[in-house]
């Protein structure tokens, strides 16, 4: 079932490939969301789980991935879609699945991407919030953090504030 | 000195306590635990009770984000002196894991006067039992005076809480200073 689906999503001049053998994924060009989307619903997909976001900040791009669920053949969709980082625009697909308004608020709060047509962005989660989204690689959360918080390595309390590890 | 009026009624207040559990973190998991039969807290006083209003002990478990500490200390406001704040965890002592988090405070003390902190992640139930003991011995001498303290230099407890809540600045830098060179 899995082999077809993919072959289906070649048929339609996108890249698509197996992760497991009950997920596979689907880069599609932002133009095409929608359309791929409510393909994918009308074959079966029609349970939408998840809206993720990953900022490749070396490619100069957000990517947003919209999780989707087959429970009859027990297949996952990712739909992975690219948008520019200087301009994070992207088309609400709450025609689709209503339940993406929530999901779009809040990636709209962490990464600061504007959902055309979604009525309703304010705050969600964070109170207050007045610096750049806190989820992008270029916020330093160590720096906030000390800075806010005021928890230092001269503090009294005998307490030292730790030092990050770098991973490489 | 404290009179002989004071040192009986600190002899029952230590013996009474009533607890108001704030949950927010998975400290919560080792209070079922202590309050039941096992550990049963019970035989030294110590109930869970509903309503801030009645209890003398808020026990805060485990890490505090900013919107939550908001409502701990509308909370803690509306408890009654005498009253007592336990820091349990080390994320009230120091933020434990989310040291360099942008959302959860490091240190509970600067915020509310903490009486006693216990130590560890997780503390266990003994540990609990250890802290309401070691409170008790405080409440008997007139030591825990935490409440005293927030009213005397509440100027200082509240800016620090001004800092978190009343923000009108970015903290790092300006918004489009950073979406620009982005």
């Amino acid at each position: 079932m899995l082999d077809k689906r993919i072959e289906e999503m070649k048929k339609m001049g996108l890249d698509a490939r197996a992760l497991e053998n009950w997920q596979f994924e689907v880069s599609v060009p932002r133009e095409r969301t929608a359309e791929v989307l409510s393909y994918l619903k009308s074959i079966g997909f029609k349970t939408f789980i998840h809206l993720a976001c990953v900022d490749w900040i070396e490619e100069q791009e957000f990517e947003l991935v919209y999780n989707l669920e087959n429970y009859a053949e027990k297949l996952q969709a990712l739909v992975k879609v690219r948008i520019p980082r200087n301009k994070p625009e992207m088309e609400t697909m709450m025609s689709i699945w209503g339940l993406c308004q929530v999901y779009e608020r809040e990636i709209h709060e962490f990464f600061g991407i504007n959902f055309v047509g979604n009525p309703n962005l304010k705050p969600f989660f964070l109170d207050e919030w007045l610096d750049i989204p806190p989820l992008r690689k270029d916020f330093d959360t160590l720096a906030f953090s000390q800075e806010l918080f005021e928890f230092k390595e001269d503090e009294s309390h005998g307490i030292k504030a730790p030092k990050r590890i770098e991973y490489k | 000195m404290m009179s002989e009026w004071e040192s009986l009624t600190n002899f029952f207040r230590g013996r009474s306590f009533w607890m108001l559990h704030y949950c927010t973190g998975c400290g919560a998991m080792e209070l079922p635990p202590t309050m039941t039969s096992r550990w049963d807290m019970e035989r030294f006083g110590i109930i869970p009770m509903a309503t801030p209003r009645q209890a003398d002990i808020l026990l805060v478990t485990g890490y505090l984000s900013l919107k939550s500490l908001k409502r701990l200390i509308y909370t803690y406001e509306q408890m009654h002196a005498p009253k007592w704040v336990l820091g349990f965890g080390s994320c009230t002592i120091n933020g434990g894991v989310y040291w360099d988090s942008y959302n959860v405070i490091e240190k509970l003390d600067k915020y509310l006067p903490v009486d006693l902190y216990i130590a560890g992640c997780m503390p266990r139930p003994e540990a609990i039992l250890d802290a309401f003991k070691r409170l008790r011995e405080l409440v008997e001498k007139g030591e825990a005076k935490g409440y005293e303290k927030y009213v005397k230099n509440y100027d200082w407890y509240k800016a620090n809480q001004d800092r978190l809540f009343k923000r009108i600045k970015p903290v790092l830098q300006k918004p489009e200073e950073v979406t620009r060179s982005a």
